[in-house]
């Protein structure tokens, strides 16, 4: 049996004692891409944040190659996984160079400079994403799928295995969302990199993850392969509507039809 | 891709000799400033008489030259720079929590609440420690308590918007402001000096200065210094925002409370001598931001270079405009600092959306 790279077991929290995750618990291989689904409120982000240790969960462990991430410092766990958050505003101007740079922070010591190596890594970074050509170009400057791809250059930089993705599409237009889940499952293959991905976008998620969580309420109500998890049952449970999911030859990969709403 | 490569290491090592460049030339700045200020005031001295009284050699300088460099102007230029120093450095570290170019010292009202803070120790004799240390550590207090107080009233769910972060840095300033004149005035109880002491409190003035002065606040600048810019990485990945600080093993709330505890060490002494001298904060750290970048790794020892020289530069202006008359030094840098800062309110308003 091929080992986990990532096991999420019970995990569980609270916001003012309201609870928000409820014994969340999945595991994935390296270079596997899990989509994590689920209406406004379902704690999505509450999920990545609890993975990453941003929030203390109240029960349960993440385990990243048998370690647990509670027994490990924030530096340390930012060499083991990286985020590429919702949005990205800057009020100063940073060069993308600059942003991606930072992505070597966990590895450096409080005084130490970036050396050749880290300057090597930034780098190919920023090739894989092919943002090399913007690096001294200001963040406020670029597009929104531009900035998106730095951040995730920047994530790349971190060298790590996991990447936690939240909604990576949002506000962005089409063809920039395409371009951003090809570029994430080119490096989910090229890197191994294990991606767990929040989306609200069902078919993005449909045609790209390997695997989907489908939370409802804060608790898994079902994990699996993309034809397994997003039933029409499924689906019009958590997300009141109609659909269905088929396997399209001319993509080769799932697609997602919305049906119709469901009444009342 | 091969063209790419060499551009991204050559970049990045342009940056750093962009860095060491402009320390250079900064640290060249000062001391030339220094030098020239030490020449003018009420009487010209030559710079090389200057000169070579600094370096002790007195053959061909009279014995009241001697004393007005060495008891007058040099500290009062030393304690200008430390100053200038103290509050660019603190208007660096605030401007990067708050994510907001508007942010400083006396914008955000924290000048006023340390000025308040000395008036205590001034007024009522009223402190937690005594000698020297009284004032700057009560005016380090309450910078502390006005940061926090401006940092709760202001922060929109977990943002810091410039119109909230104005509003409660206006009124708390005011309000802090009103409490110094007011005690002020209660303790000369009536006397024709009183209005002198709160225009100097208000306005700021070097005028006070000497040696132990420039001392207690080369002791708070230079722990102050080393704390805010030991964490000057980990506030570059707070300007990206929080969530993206803790994905890179930064620790927000450890960055926060350190940014704060040394924006407020260093503005609490700076104050405690000079009164309120305002915008030095925020105009000292934009221009360096604008010449060297966004990096807090350079814009800290940048800021504290450019506002030591701009302190000293506009001080001496404030006392040899209208020779024999002097100015309060905060009057020129409000005059210069006010059209700034509407400048910054107009340009930022075009450039997005907040």
């Amino acid at each position: 049996m091929v080992s986990m790279r990532l096991r999420v077991q019970g995990i569980e929290f609270s916001y003012n004692s309201v609870p928000v995750l409820k014994e969340v618990a999945f595991e994935a291989r390296e270079g596997e891409i899990i989509g994590v689904l689920g209406p406004n409120g379902s704690g999505k982000t509450t999920l990545l944040r609890c993975m990453n240790r941003a929030l203390s969960p109240s029960k349960g462990t993440v385990l990243v190659e048998e370690r647990d991430l509670g027994a490990l410092t924030r530096k340390e766990i930012a060499n083991e996984m990286a985020v590429v958050p919702q949005n990205c505003i800057i009020t100063f101007p940073f060069t993308a160079l600059e942003i991606v740079m930072m992505g070597r922070n966990p590895s450096l010591d409080r005084f130490k400079r970036e050396g050749k190596e880290d300057v090597e890594i930034v780098r190919r970074a920023m090739e894989a994403t092919s943002v090399a050509g913007l690096a001294s170009r200001s963040m406020n400057q670029l597009s929104g799928g531009e900035r998106q791809r730095v951040i995730i250059a920047r994530a790349l930089a971190q060298k790590p295995k996991i990447m936690l993705l939240d909604e990576p599409t949002l506000h962005l237009d089409v063809n920039h969302q395409m371009e951003i889940m090809e570029l994430v499952r080119d490096l989910a293959r090229r890197e191994k990199l294990t991606v767990i991905m929040v989306s609200h976008d069902l078919n993005l998620a449909a045609r790209y993850c390997d695997k989907v969580i489908l939370l409802d309420g804060g608790a898994v109500l079902s994990a699996g392969k993309v034809p397994e998890v997003l039933t029409q049952d499924n689906v019009e449970r958590v997300f009141k509507i109609r659909s269905l999911v088929q396997y399209d030859e001319r993509i080769g990969a799932y697609s997602l039809t919305i049906l119709g709403t469901v009444p009342g | 891709m091969k063209m790419e490569n060499k551009d991204i290491a050559q970049l990045h090592s342009r940056k750093l000799a962009k860095w060491s460049l402009a320390l250079i030339v900064l640290v060249a700045l000062l001391f030339a400033s220094i030098i020239i200020c030490l020449c003018f005031g009420t009487a010209y001295i030559e710079p090389g008489k200057v000169i070579a009284i600094l370096f002790g050699n007195t053959a061909g300088a009279t014995d009241s030259e001697i004393a007005i460099i060495q008891n007058v102007r040099l500290p009062r230029i030393l304690l200008a720079g430390v100053v200038g120093a103290c509050l660019s450095i603190a208007g660096v570290a605030l401007q990067g929590i708050f994510k907001n170019p508007m942010a400083s010292p006396s914008v955000i009202g924290i000048s006023q609440g340390a000025a308040f803070g000395a008036s205590l120790v001034l007024v009522f004799g009223f402190s937690i420690v005594s000698g020297d240390l009284a004032i700057p550590v009560m005016a380090f207090l309450f910078a502390m308590l006005t940061l926090f107080i401006v940092y709760m009233l202001g922060r929109v769910e977990g943002y810091l918007p410039t119109t909230t972060l104005l509003l409660a840095g206006i009124a708390v300033g005011a309000f802090f402001s009103a409490l110094v004149s007011l005690l002020q005035i209660l303790a000369a109880g009536g006397s024709t000096d009183t209005m002198a002491q709160v225009v100097f409190w208000l306005m700021g003035g070097l005028n006070h200065a000497n040696w132990d002065q420039f001392w207690v606040v080369l002791m708070f600048l230079i722990p102050g210094f080393l704390v805010l810019f030991a964490f000057s990485r980990d506030l570059n990945a707070m300007i990206v925002g929080e969530t993206h600080a803790t994905s890179l093993g930064v620790d927000p709330k450890t960055t926060t409370k350190i940014m704060f505890a040394g924006a407020a060490l260093v503005t609490g002494a700076a104050v405690a001598f000079t009164g309120i001298i305002a915008f030095v904060g925020l105009i000292v750290p934009h221009i360096m931001r604008m010449v060297i970048g966004p990096d807090n790794r350079i814009l800290f020892p940048a800021s504290l270079l450019g506002g030591a020289i701009f302190l000293i530069v506009t001080d001496t202006v404030a006392r040899t405009i209208m020779s024999p008359q002097e100015l309060p030094v905060g009057i020129i840098t409000a005059l210069l600092g006010g059209p700034f800062f509407l400048y910054l309110l107009r340009r930022k308003r075009e450039a997005t959306e907040w």
